[in-house]
């Protein structure tokens, strides 16, 4: 029995521990907003945060994260505690209409999460770095990088 | 669970060791050159077939990309030093994807390398490009080694987990040459014939 | 803890608990279908949508999203004309029933080819109600307008929903009717050409929207397929899954005996959960009997660069006059040999299906391009009536033409009715790319004559290529205009470009060695991602040749004369269009400055008319591209398209289109392509296959020519005048003529010492 927290809630599962987290989430969890796409850590579609920091949950065995907290795009709202129902990187995310198919979307949110966690005021380059090993099939990068600085400007206040 | 792993390596020791000597002399081999450079200079070119080893070189670049594969292309997927932690740009630290243990994947020829910590070599600390006689300077300097005396090269290469990641790495890509056991003793009599550098 | 959080606590505790119990998915939670209930109430004019009695008005949309928008721009169609409230509109995707007719979203064809018919709908929605409405205003119906889902008379008004509500309105229309509608004029138009926020873009950023891969149903397996060497002729001598039976949660393995020969020589390895199923894949041991083809990536480019050679094979996709004998004639003659690698799909969804027989009738979950011609596989397979299957529909995790032929639900099916319980197939990513559909290698060769001021003589173009359409709805192939054998038009659109030419010959060549290798796929933007690298090098290594300024040439070609003057509705103005285009992007790119650029860099233009005569959308692209003469890298510093798609039914989504569909050109121009070594491609994975990330990508300068014409595709044209615009940068900066895509730094660097 392995046990951690999931957008803050116990869980405890049955599992091999070399399972990976992605499909615990997906599959005994019920949490498939997080999406499996290249198994081996090169697309981000799966990315995930534990304690959080992004972590691709297709190569994190499940008994890596016991007793650690992982959040997932169902619980990133959450995150940014002030109660609404969008995180400030979803609502950009809106704003520009930045998804197409949508499938790596929930592992750019993440990744983009925790680099604003990092550094809430990113550059060009900082953001270019950063969310490079998320890859968009669709190609919808530049709505992408579009709203990771829009949701910077809201998250600081209008301040730049 | 990791134990367990060492103590695997651990019983495989003997066999794996007669082939490593195969590829990296013992630095006792070295004792019939004479002259203490040549010996000291000799030992560090020993010593160069694993510091120039795709296992230590992918992670000692000087252009602040990581290598990958035995064929040393750019890392996939794109990836930077980041700060000086050389740990990753902000927000994708290296362990966002390499966790504590080599992992493996289905359908995949490779496994996902892990080791904790995982982390480029400090950014003064750039081997490639560089030749074995750079590397060596480099090596000996203290202000390009991170401020560590010759003991402390000698204890990180004999030791260092990291260091050693590169004979314990998992399906898919060749090991460095030789044995970590070996290539400190190599250090070891590489410091005490004076350290020399090839030309 | 809020309340919000509560509800969530309970929700995910009494899942662990259940986990606890039986180490895989509880029975009971299951993501539910996607799409809502469109069982019949309220008005429906037409099939395309219906009105409910609280005013609702459900647009029936039969088109896949995977990315696009597609039930944005579609239900805008329908608002247009219906004078419908936008808050009031819904889009519902539904599943298959023979009621919708042919089902499939290709070939950038869904808005173009939709929107005829869902004017008329609107528009005979519109009547109906107005009728209505005027009888229960008391109001004479010349003096009603019908406004925002009201019928309107002077400052009384009358809602949809009254109207539906009360039963008044029953009007139906028959086929002749709805041609008699005249639609609005441009001037009237609220809608189209205007933007709204996409409807599914919400459920993309928090994780709800549902895809093909995210579906349960009770009692559900998960699987893996074992494939076998190569993709033909391979069948099972013995197996052994003595190592697998070891993993707790293994289920068994199923032999896939498939009467439809999709599946030649496969395993499924079943269990309780997707990882243990994977695993068990890789420890079953399989010894196969194999005589498929085989092929390297040389082999089919030499067999390839044969047959353009050989004058006995190929169809005739066009032909005027007698190029040849000009040819023959000629005393100079400009010949090119164009080629292209092997490229993958990559979809991010890994291949999926989810199988399941509920009573007599069999289901299917699964992303899904072209119902109409994968049911009847899946029936066939499953030895059913085609009544008897149905498939749900669900988003996409990217198409790009994969999710066309979707005969890897086959193997699923198959599976779910060895087991007798609903299994879930996903393909481990090395899997997909084995069992992909690729865009095949093309061997290409361009002949063509001038006269002395430049005209086009005679042109002649050859192309050998797998036939798509071939493999996958053979019904679909043209005859040659020879009448001697048949055409994969797929395979050859947009050769046919609209130059002015006093004679020509466009061939397609169909390649055996690429078909008895691998089942050759659309991949988004099909022939003319290869044809126009093609068309578009040569004209401008004419123009270089001729001593003229390759925007000049190409402005001197474009006559629009004789059937390049185009054609109403889907192509009014012709190439005069394509002229406005170009004239657009050179002042924007700033091509009259270009003598300016340092050295070792340049800008290059193409054209491009995609996908096909029928439905030209008008593009032209400069490249701004700067070389490192001593590597041969090329780095593309910026791109400016300027496109006129006609009437624009979601002008954001159409950006968007436009926006991923460049950046899938430059993808495919620089980084993207495999080689097939013994029958399969070599880079199964995304650390060797390396599609464009953030950091490749420039500065984007795109335009829309805006107009109301008839509304063409956009899924697609945006990719295929990006490669040859870069191609002609290169030569613009360094001299060097690069032939081959993906154009390889050590390419450069050999059309450098050429």
């Amino acid at each position: 029995m392995i046990s951690f927290l999931v957008n803050n809630v116990d869980v405890q599962v049955d599992a091999p521990g070399d399972t990976p987290l992605l499909w615990i989430l997906r599959d005994w969890l019920n949490l498939t907003g997080t999406k499996f796409g290249c198994g081996v850590a090169q697309c981000g579609a799966c990315t995930v945060h534990v304690d959080g920091q992004a972590r691709r949950s297709c190569v994190t065995p499940v008994a890596s994260v016991a007793g650690s907290a992982v959040t997932t795009v169902e619980g990133l709202a959450a995150t940014a505690g002030d109660g609404r129902e969008l995180h400030p990187l979803q609502a950009a995310w809106i704003e520009v209409q930045a998804p197409q198919c949508g499938y790596c979307q929930s592992g750019q949110l993440m990744q983009a999460a925790a680099l604003l966690g990092e550094t809430p005021d990113p550059s060009d380059d900082d953001i270019r770095n950063g969310m490079a090993a998320n890859l968009c099939r669709c190609m919808a990068y530049v709505r992408i990088q579009k709203a990771i600085k829009l949701a910077a400007l809201a998250q600081n206040g209008g301040r730049k | 669970m990791r134990v367990a792993i060492l103590t695997a390596a651990a019983a495989l020791s003997t066999t794996v060791a007669l082939a490593a000597e195969a590829d990296l002399r013992r630095s006792e081999s070295f004792d019939a050159i004479q002259n203490r450079i040549e010996r000291s200079v000799a030992l560090f070119g020993e010593m160069a077939k694993v510091i120039t080893h795709p296992r230590c070189m992918n992670c000692h670049p000087a252009d602040n990309i990581p290598r990958q594969g035995d064929d040393q292309r750019l890392h996939r997927p794109p990836m930077i030093r980041g700060g000086e932690a050389s740990f990753g740009p902000s927000g994708l630290h290296c362990n966002s994807c390499h966790g504590s243990e080599n992992l493996a994947v289905v359908g995949h020829d490779r496994d996902i390398p892990g080791h904790d910590p995982w982390q480029l070599a400090p950014a003064n600390m750039g081997w490639i490009g560089l030749s074995v006689h750079e590397i060596c300077v480099q090596l000996k300097d203290p202000a390009r080694n991170g401020n560590r005396s010759l003991a402390d090269i000698s204890k990180h290469l004999a030791t260092d987990g990291l260091v050693g990641w590169g004979w314990h790495l998992g399906k898919g890509r060749e090991a460095a040459p030789g044995t970590q056991e070996i290539l400190g003793e190599l250090t070891q009599a590489w410091i005490k014939t004076g350290a020399a550098c090839p030309k | 803890m809020s309340a919000v959080d509560v509800t969530r606590r309970w929700f995910l505790a009494s899942l662990g608990s259940a986990a606890v119990a039986t180490g895989f998915l509880p029975g009971g939670a299951q993501a539910g279908p996607l799409f809502g209930d469109v069982s019949s109430r309220g008005y429906s004019p037409t099939l395309w949508y219906e009105i409910s009695g609280d005013g609702r008005i459900l647009v029936h949309v039969t088109r896949a999203e995977m990315g696009q928008h597609i039930g944005t721009a579609l239900a805008r169609i329908v608002a247009e004309e219906l004078e419908a409230n936008w808050d009031h509109v819904e889009v519902v995707h539904v599943d298959t029933d023979p009621r919708w007719g042919v089902m499939i979203t290709g070939g950038s064809w869904s808005v173009h080819k939709s929107f005829e018919e869902l004017s008329r709908a609107g528009a005979a929605g519109r009547i109906a109600l107005l009728e209505a409405g005027a009888r229960m205003l008391g109001a004479p119906l010349k003096d009603c307008v019908a406004r925002a889902s009201e019928v309107r008379h002077g400052a009384r008004a009358i809602s949809y929903a009254d109207i539906v509500s009360s039963g008044s309105v029953t009007r139906q229309f028959t086929e002749e009717d709805l041609k008699a509608i005249a639609l609005k004029p441009a001037s009237e138009r609220r809608f189209l050409n205007r933007d709204a926020a996409a409807r599914d873009v919400p459920s993309k950023v928090n994780g709800t929207a549902v895809y093909g891969i995210d579906r349960k149903v009770d009692g559900m397996v998960f699987a893996r397929p074992v494939l076998p060497p190569t993709r033909y002729g391979n069948s099972i001598v013995s197996w052994d899954d003595g190592a697998a039976r070891k993993l707790p949660g293994y289920l068994s393995t199923v032999v896939i005996d498939d009467p439809t020969g999709t599946c030649q020589g496969w395993l499924v390895a079943v269990a309780e959960s997707w990882p243990v199923a994977a695993k068990a894949a890789d420890l079953i041991a399989v010894s196969y009997r194999s005589d498929g083809g085989a092929a390297s990536e040389d082999q089919m480019l030499a067999e390839g660069a044969r047959l353009v050679e050989n004058p006995s094979t190929g169809g005739i996709f066009f032909q005027e006059g007698d190029p040849l004998m000009r040819i023959a004639e000629a005393a100079a003659l400009h010949e090119g040999v164009y080629r292209t690698h092997t490229v993958l799909h990559m979809h991010l969804e890994a291949l999926n299906a989810l199988a399941w027989q509920d009573g007599s009738t069999w289901h299917v979950h699964a992303g899904n391009q072209w119902q109409s011609v994968t049911l009847p596989l899946v029936a066939e397979a499953l030895g059913i009536d085609q009544a008897d299957l149905v498939f749900e529909t669900s988003y996409l995790g990217g198409g790009f033409g994969r999710r066309l032929y979707c005969e890897y639900i086959v193997p699923a099916a198959l599976a779910a009715k060895k087991m007798g319980r609903p299994v879930k197939l996903i393909f481990a990513r090395s899997d997909d790319t084995k069992f992909d559909q690729p865009r095949s290698p093309t061997v290409q060769r361009l002949r063509s004559v001038t006269d002395g001021r430049g005209a086009l003589l005679a042109y002649d173009h050859r192309c050998a290529s797998g036939w798509p359409t071939r493999s996958i709805f053979p019904e679909f192939l043209a005859p040659s205009a020879d009448g001697h054998g048949t055409v994969d038009v797929f395979a050859i659109n947009g050769a046919d470009h609209w130059y002015d030419t006093a004679s020509q010959r466009i061939q397609a060549i169909c390649s055996d060695v690429v078909h008895a290798t691998m089942l050759p796929g659309y991949l988004r933007s099909v022939a003319p991602g290869y044809t126009t690298w093609a068309v578009e090098t040569h004209i401008d290594e004419l123009a270089h040749k001729l001593g003229r300024d390759p925007a000049e040439y190409r402005r001197a070609l474009l006559g629009a004369k004789g059937r390049n003057g185009g054609a109403a509705p889907h192509a009014v103005g012709g190439a005069n269009r394509l002229r406005a285009v170009m004239e657009r992007v050179l002042e924007k790119a700033g091509w009259s400055a270009r003598e300016a650029l340092p050295p070792s860099k340049g800008m290059g233009l193409a054209l491009g008319t995609g996908q096909e005569r029928d439905m030209p959308t008008w593009i032209a692209t400069v490249a701004q591209v700067a070389v490192d003469t001593h590597s041969g890298a090329v780095t593309v510093e910026r791109l400016t398209s300027v496109v006129d798609a006609g009437t624009l039914a979601h002008p954001d989504g159409a950006l968007a289109q436009v926006e991923g569909s460049m950046l899938w050109g430059l993808s495919l121009a620089l980084f993207e392509s495999t080689e097939y070594e013994k029958g399969l491609p070599r880079d199964l994975n995304l650390d060797t296959y390396t599609p464009l990330r953030m950091t490749d990508v420039p500065e984007l300068d795109i335009e829309f020519l805006r107009n109301d014409h008839m509304p063409v595709g956009l899924g697609e044209p945006g990719v295929i005048s990006i490669a040859p615009a870069i191609g002609n940068a290169i030569f613009a900066a360094i001299g060097a003529r690069v032939r081959d895509l993906p154009i390889r730094p050590a390419a450069v660097r050999a059309a450098m010492g050429a």
